[in-house]
């Protein structure tokens, strides 16, 4: 896979976890629905994460420079570096969460973040190594 | 002879649709149409552009609309982040496979 297409695809992942976490946390916000308990640790990664949207947004209106998307990524890097890993991270609270709520075993939380962990390393791999087809 | 209903005041989207389907029934058969629907939609997209554009739209439609039907009480966090976790799954699937 090229470089090119993986960051492309990086992004859309991005675009979609972040929506949706945009999401959860306006309806939560404006609803005031209770959530449930179990699910405390990937709520609160939410709210880190608009929390760090929100800083990015403020430091790119902050500067005086006409900004493009290259100089916003520049002057909001690491608001959007945390970002990005707190989004992927997200993904393995959902995981440490449910397994907890289902009161499934550790094992299974250990298998399953083993796969998206090998995942996620083919997948670097693939961008860097791989056949540009 | 039937209950009558009332008739929804506002049945604007899958969402109004299954909550008003909830409320006929009792909380059981609400979020069952939805799903019904959601079967519909990828069988309808199915047959006519193919599985990987009909995985697509509903698995992202389901991961959104998830969202909202556990706002309006309709399912548990687990489902929605389930739904949302498919949703993740479905785009991953299609951007790192070959068509």
């Amino acid at each position: 896979m090229k470089l090119q297409y993986y960051l492309f695809a990086l992004l859309i992942v991005g675009g979609f976890i972040l929506g949706t976490t945009t999401l959860i946390n306006d309806l939560q916000n404006s609803t005031g629905i209770p959530v449930n308990t179990s699910y405390n640790a990937t709520y609160n990664k939410i709210d880190d994460v608009m929390g760090l949207s929100a800083e990015a947004t403020a430091q790119m209106q902050g500067s005086e420079v006409e900004t493009t998307m290259q100089d916003a990524l520049q002057i909001a890097s690491f608001p959007v570096l945390k970002m990005v890993l707190n989004s992927f991270s997200l993904v393995q609270t959902i995981m440490t969460d449910a397994v907890g709520d289902m009161g499934l075993p550790e094992w299974i939380l250990s298998i399953l973040l083993t796969l998206f962990s090998i995942a996620l390393l083919f997948s670097i791999i693939s961008a860097f190594f791989g056949r540009d087809t | 002879m039937p209950i009558n209903y009332t008739m929804p005041t506002n049945v604007s989207s899958l969402t109004s649709l299954g909550d008003y389907v909830n409320g006929v029934t009792d909380q059981v058969f609400g979020i069952g149409i939805l799903v019904v629907i959601m079967v519909l939609f990828f069988t309808s997209l199915n047959r006519v552009y193919g599985l990987r554009t009909s995985l697509g739209s509903s698995s992202v439609l389901l991961a959104i609309m998830s969202i909202l039907w556990r706002f309006t009480g309709m399912i548990s966090d687990r489902v929605m982040f389930f739904c949302i976790m498919v949703g993740v799954g479905a785009i991953l699937y299609l951007l790192f496979t070959k068509e």
